[in-house]
């Protein structure tokens, strides 16, 4: 017995979960999705993809220059960061949009904070939420499915077929026509990344699977996002094709596996975590149905970031409150006996 | 009363030079928008272009610095509460001569300004208010020139912020094209204009440092210089006595 005791330094008990693993996992769970937009717009998707990600490294680098001039090579979270910005917007979109969202999400969101793992907002969020307001009309129009992008720095007019996306249908008051399969599928016009539900529904499995991911903000962000529909239907239809609707055709179930899960801005006690995914979900719903903007949640997620150490601290007098209360009552009981 | 760090006490004789120095001090060091924060509410809400920028800056030197220059006068001659509402009477009454210096120059930006023209009125109570001042100047005379500074300082950093968002949103400098730069909508929003005055101020603080860094390297300097004289004396007086032994 005494054989197998092995000698160290502390600590003994380690975590397997690295960061570069964790942004492994995410980098992972996102190339599927870029394989569905390279099937349905062509090599613009994949090259969008790596505009992002080139330029976050690049960018992750001048920033990690200007903190404390130690190149952390390793740490992919900006890449990640890259690949979820163009994700979330149209295929048809111009590079230079996506240098842009990625230079405001790490020189604004990241470097003046501190750099990874101190920023206060979701990077991501934040640099789409900057490109929407800048330029709404390039961001908000969606190219039809299925048709080859041309791989050209910008996309003249006349070049691509565009369609209105379900979320701005659903804006209009009108029930989407489109056919079951293509809807299953993601056949339809949006950001190029979020229509594949079933794909993502799968890399969102991967991602609990590899605890990458926290099961209570999805579950709790997409439960109160289909009550909300349910409760304040927009259009006249069957209650599970509104919340369909609802969910598949705009970047909820996206936003909801990763931009909700940024561990760096999630809060930190598990009963936090319920009221995040909560509140997250019903600004979300209320940026869908009142904004001028398609895409709700990358606000929501930028105002849910404020939020989360307030919720950790509310939690944690809360649950004191409580222990303090079974420990009187178990001293009491103990006095009584 | 706070102290600020770069006061000078009264109860030593100071040159006009120091006192020179302590109210030129609230052009960088002590800007007040960028180190204490004041009037930045107008700031990111109304200088969305150079000539918004300009026009602020004269309402804040015609509204503002005169009422800030009474109150700081009044000082220690009438009670906090009356002095308050003096400077407030005044700055009120000079809304009405910047509204017709300025209009000429940008029509709209007292609409721009909106809801913050009553927080430029009420500005000089927090400037020289109870229990804060944020003057440095402990001499009433030289407070008069430290307003001054206040002003170019404001001016200053009102004309960077305006005449950046201006290039980013419309690509010109008081209204005339400058060059073809993308547009970025956004620099006319609030947020926009916040950002860029957190990263105005980590510029001018990283000029503060920069400059006590300068200033401690040329003191160091001085120090060793004055060593090496000091031990080459010395040197020298033993060297002599020796030889003349």
């Amino acid at each position: 017995m005494l054989k197998k005791l092995k000698k160290g330094d502390s600590p003994h008990i380690r975590h397997s979960e690295v960061t570069t693993m964790l942004m492994l996992d995410v980098i992972i769970a996102l190339l599927p999705l870029y394989l569905m937009a390279y099937i349905y717009y062509g090599p613009r998707a994949l090259l969008l993809g790596a505009t992002g990600a080139a330029s976050a490294l690049i960018f992750g680098y001048l920033c990690d220059l200007f903190i404390d001039r130690k190149i952390h090579s390793y740490d992919l979270s900006t890449v990640v960061t890259g690949l979820i910005l163009p994700l979330l917007m149209p295929a048809s979109v111009s590079y230079f949009l996506v240098i842009i969202a990625t230079f405001f999400a790490v020189f604004v969101v990241k470097l003046p904070f501190g750099g990874t793992g101190y920023n206060l907002f979701n990077p991501a969020a934040a640099g789409f939420a900057f490109v929407s307001v800048c330029w709404p009309d390039k961001l908000f129009t969606y190219p039809l499915p299925m048709r080859q992008l041309p791989i050209s720095w910008v996309i003249e007019e006349g070049e691509v077929t565009y369609s209105t996306a379900i979320s701005q249908m659903l804006s209009s008051g009108v029930v989407p026509d489109i056919d079951r399969v293509d809807f299953i599928m993601g056949d339809f016009a949006g950001p190029m990344g979020v229509t594949n539900s079933l794909v993502l529904l799968a890399c969102a499995v991967y991602l609990l699977l590899r605890r990458a991911i926290n099961w209570r903000i999805p579950l709790t962000f997409f439960l109160t996002s289909a009550a909300f529909v349910l409760l304040f239907p927009r259009v006249e239809t069957t209650s599970l094709l509104n919340v369909l609707y609802n969910l598949s055709g705009s970047s909820l179930i996206f936003g909801g596996i990763f931009l909700l899960n940024d561990p760096v801005t999630l809060p930190k006690r598990n009963a936090a975590k319920f009221l995040y995914a909560f509140w997250a979900a019903i600004f979300a719903m209320l940026f869908q149905y009142f904004s001028a903007f398609d895409q709700g949640i990358p606000f929501a997620v930028i105002i849910i970031n404020v939020f989360a150490p307030l919720l950790d601290r509310a939690t944690e007098m809360i649950l004191q409150k409580i222990r303090r209360k079974r420990l009187e009552k178990k001293q009491r009981l103990g006095t009584d006996l | 009363m706070k102290r600020n760090n770069a006061s000078v006490p009264t109860s030593e004789p100071v040159s006009a030079g120091k006192h020179f120095i302590v109210a030129a001090s609230a052009l960088f060091r002590r800007n007040p928008v960028l180190t204490v924060g004041l009037l930045v509410g107008p700031l990111v809400a109304a200088a969305t272009t150079l000539k918004a920028a300009a026009a602020l800056s004269i309402a804040v030197f015609v509204i503002v610095l005169p009422s800030v220059v009474l109150a700081k006068l009044l000082q220690n001659l009438l009670p906090n509460w009356l002095i308050a509402a003096v400077s407030i009477l005044c700055s009120a009454s000079l809304s009405f001569l910047a509204h017709f210096l300025i209009t000429p120059i940008s029509p709209l930006i007292f609409d721009a300004i909106g809801i913050y023209l009553p927080v430029l009125i009420i500005t000089p109570v927090s400037f020289v208010g109870p229990g804060h001042d944020h003057f440095a100047s402990r001499s009433k005379r030289w407070c008069i020139l430290e307003a001054l500074f206040v002003g170019i300082g404001f001016s200053l950093v009102a004309g960077i912020l305006g005449a950046l968002r201006e290039l980013l949103s419309s690509s010109s400098l008081w209204g005339i094209p400058i060059a073809v730069l993308p547009s970025f909508r956004a620099a006319n929003t609030v947020f926009a204009g916040f950002i860029l005055l957190g990263f105005l101020s980590a510029f001018f603080r990283s000029l503060a440092i920069t400059e006590k860094k300068m200033a401690a390297f040329f003191r160091r300097r001085k120090a060793e210089k004055l060593a090496r004289n000091r031990v080459f004396r010395e040197q020298y007086s033993q060297e002599e006595t020796a030889s003349a032994e």
